[in-house]
């Protein structure tokens, strides 16, 4: 998985940033509005029961013979009534001097206009209270009565707090939802970039590179220009690898014909009886690196063959075993001139499997190769084809491998460094490699169980 | 005898031309298409060779003009490509045999001979090997002067064995070569005639190994 995990920053943490942090703002702001709004209007209904029970008392204020009448109807004080039960006080004074209803309320009464009903906040014995105040003025009284009613602010208070939690919680549940929508929103957005993502990822995991556009058709808009700049940048790094390719297929087959020269001569020169011994000694040496230099070119031109997928013939079934014994018999001689046994036991007698004959022979070729050039004298190669699962095997109870360097050895080039007074190109297992990519066979390389020599299996694709 | 070199690397064409003369063959050498097609015309050639990397034209080319001119002398084409189209194309374009750089000189030689030997006509049907020699025209076999006595099957095997002499022949060329469709084949009947002619075969320097699951080879010691 590439760049998850990369501590760039994120599109999909940017958009959701600048798109919830407004958000929040404007839901805050509506609930101070909101709260506001809530307590005004719960106080404004309030004061408004607070001031028909007032004008309720007010109405039935009259002189009477001297006195001053009060008929203090029930429903005045009734209608304050409610579920949470607020205590209602109320009071008359005239002159400063309490007429009928609870002294403490007069304690506030400063000067009054005689305009409407004044609202105030107070405290009863600690309690706060809300305060309506009236002037009445009534014929033949030359100052004004003052009447208030009061009422504890339980309901108020519950009323405005109902009001509240029922605000923000409509709050944090459109919250809730605009988020994930948002966030929905976001990675349905992006999936296109996702998609890309595994096209790319899955072209890694292939054993073929590809260097393929990538298709244009789906990539929405705002990345088509970065996805095309991206096809640019794939096309030329396929130019620089076919030209890499290109020029160590070409540089080796220009090599080939100064070393025919070469070859040529020396060998012409090996036949002339007059030699001296030290003339024969170099021509011997140099022959034998003339014959390292040619296996060498061959080598790389296989290689470069191998890993160009226009080389070779296409995919197509072929029997193994034939195969095999075909591969096996060309080098069963070179290894019976160095005094090795060989041996070819198929389980079946026919197994059809899935590649390119062509490649599979080369491969074993390949093999057997190392096994023949790095057995002892006199050892053996055993080559197995066990069942029909596709599998071959090629033994050998040569110096083996150390488990350690059981991979290593597919690179390029590599050779154990015990091994190097063989002559050889390291070349050998990198060809196999890459022919068994072209035709979806697997190699590797084990111990076999008596820990002596290496056994190779290759894996081919059964039909 | 008279061989054409046609070959645009003095160097290699100086090689060359040492080993023929070596051999006692009368041996020419141009180093383009255009003179290698003005003196085919003049000169009867025994075989030639043919480079296909020239400076004035391609090697198919003059292959095929050659052969437009019917001379039909043997071609063997040299090159330093491998493709396998290459060698398909050129034995398309009527190339006797094909060989790519670099080679080892002995075998060059080696098919050169084997293709003026094909166009005089018959090979040679005596066949020496170690102390072994085998008529192949009246199926009489000495080993040194001695005469062999071999029965007509175990003469079969041994033919199919000289013929192939150092590589493995597989059991089922064998036994197809020494057994009719309706002999009735027992699975060991092949390893019974490998047996004589090991026992025959003693003390000729020559002997036949079984390669398990391979076939036979027949081996000088």
């Amino acid at each position: 998985m590439m760049g998850r995990g990369a501590n760039g920053p994120s599109i999909k943490r940017r958009l959701l940033w600048t798109l919830l942090m407004p958000l929040c703002v404007i839901l805050m702001a509506l609930g101070l509005s909101g709260a506001w709004l809530i307590d005004r209007t719960v106080e404004n209904s309030s004061d408004r029961v607070l001031s028909g029970s007032l004008q309720a008392i007010g109405e039935t204020l009259a002189m009477q013979e001297g006195y001053i009448t009060l008929d203090l109807p029930p429903s005045a004080l009734g209608m304050l009534e409610n579920v949470d039960r607020d205590n209602v006080y109320y009071s008359v004074v005239y002159r400063g001097k309490v007429i009928t209803g609870y002294p403490e309320l007069t304690a506030e009464h400063a000067t009054l206009s005689l305009a409407g009903i004044r609202f105030r906040d107070g405290l009863f014995h600690g309690v706060p209270i809300r305060i309506a105040t009236e002037a009445k003025l009534i014929p033949q009284l030359d100052a004004p009565i003052i009447v208030q009613v009061a009422e504890t602010k339980k309901n108020r208070t519950a009323l405005a707090h109902h009001m509240l939690v029922s605000l923000v919680a409509g709050e944090l549940f459109l919250l809730l939802v605009i988020a994930s929508l948002i966030i929905s929103a976001v990675d349905w957005g992006l999936k296109p970039l996702s998609t890309l993502r595994r096209a790319i990822e899955a072209r890694i995991a292939q054993p073929e590179l590809d260097f393929a556009p990538l298709p244009l058709k789906e990539v929405p808009q705002e990345i088509s220009s970065f996805v095309s700049a991206f096809n640019t940048l794939l096309k030329h790094v396929e130019d620089a690898f076919q030209t890499l390719r290109r020029f160590t297929s070409d540089a080796s087959h220009q090599l080939r014909a100064p070393l025919a020269v070469v070859r040529t001569h020396v060998e012409l020169l090996a036949r002339r009886s007059e030699a001296s011994q030290e003339v024969r000694g170099a021509l011997s040496d140099i022959s034998q690196a003339v014959n390292a230099l040619q296996r060498l070119i061959v080598q790389l031109i296989s290689l470069a063959k191998a890993e160009r997928p226009s080389e070779g013939g296409p995919t197509e079934a072929f029997d193994l075993v034939e195969c095999t014994a075909a591969a096996s018999r060309a080098y069963a001689t070179r290894a019976l001139d160095k005094g090795m046994e060989i041996s070819f036991e198929p389980d079946p007698e026919h197994l059809v499997v899935n590649g390119n004959a062509m490649f599979a022979g080369e491969m074993i070729a390949n093999l057997l190769d190392n096994s023949v050039r790095y057995g002892l004298k006199g050892g053996r190669i055993a080559i197995r084809i066990p069942g029909i699962e596709g599998r071959l095997e090629i033994e050998d109870d040569g110096p083996g491998i150390p488990s350690d360097q059981l991979e290593r050895v597919f690179e390029r080039f590599y050779r154990l460094p015990q091994a190097t007074e063989v002559e050889g190109s390291g070349l050998g297992l990198s060809i196999v490699q890459a022919l068994g990519r072209r035709i979806g066979a697997t190699v590797r390389l084990e111990i076999p169980a008596s820990g002596r020599g290496v056994r190779a299996v290759i894996q081919f694709q059964c039909v | 005898m008279r061989l054409l070199i046609v070959e645009d690397d003095a160097a290699l064409a100086r090689g060359l031309l040492k080993a023929f003369r070596g051999d006692g063959l009368a041996a020419d050498h141009v180093s383009n298409g255009q003179e290698a097609l003005d003196i085919v015309r003049m000169e009867p050639y025994s075989a030639i060779i043919l480079d296909l990397g020239l400076p004035d034209m391609d090697g198919l080319t003059v292959l095929k003009r050659m052969r437009s001119m019917h001379v039909t002398t043997p071609i063997l084409i040299l090159t330093a490509r491998d493709a396998t189209s290459d060698r398909v194309n050129g034995l398309d374009h009527g190339a006797d045999d094909y060989l790519s750089k670099p080679f080892a000189v002995e075998e060059l030689e080696a098919r050169v001979r084997a293709l003026i030997r094909r166009a005089n006509g018959t090979p040679d049907p005596v066949v020496t090997l170690g102390l072994l020699t085998l008529d192949r025209a009246s199926g009489a076999a000495y080993l040194g002067d001695q005469m062999l006595e071999l029965t007509r099957r175990e003469r079969s095997v041994l033919e199919t064995l000289i013929a192939r002499v150092g590589t493995v022949v597989p059991k089922a060329r064998l036994t197809a070569d020494v057994f009719d469709y309706d002999d009735a084949v027992s699975p060991n009947a092949l390893e019974v005639y490998i047996g004589r002619l090991r026992r025959k075969l003693e003390g000729s320097g020559l002997e036949i190994l079984t390669v398990r699951g391979l076939g036979y080879v027949l081996r000088q010691t």
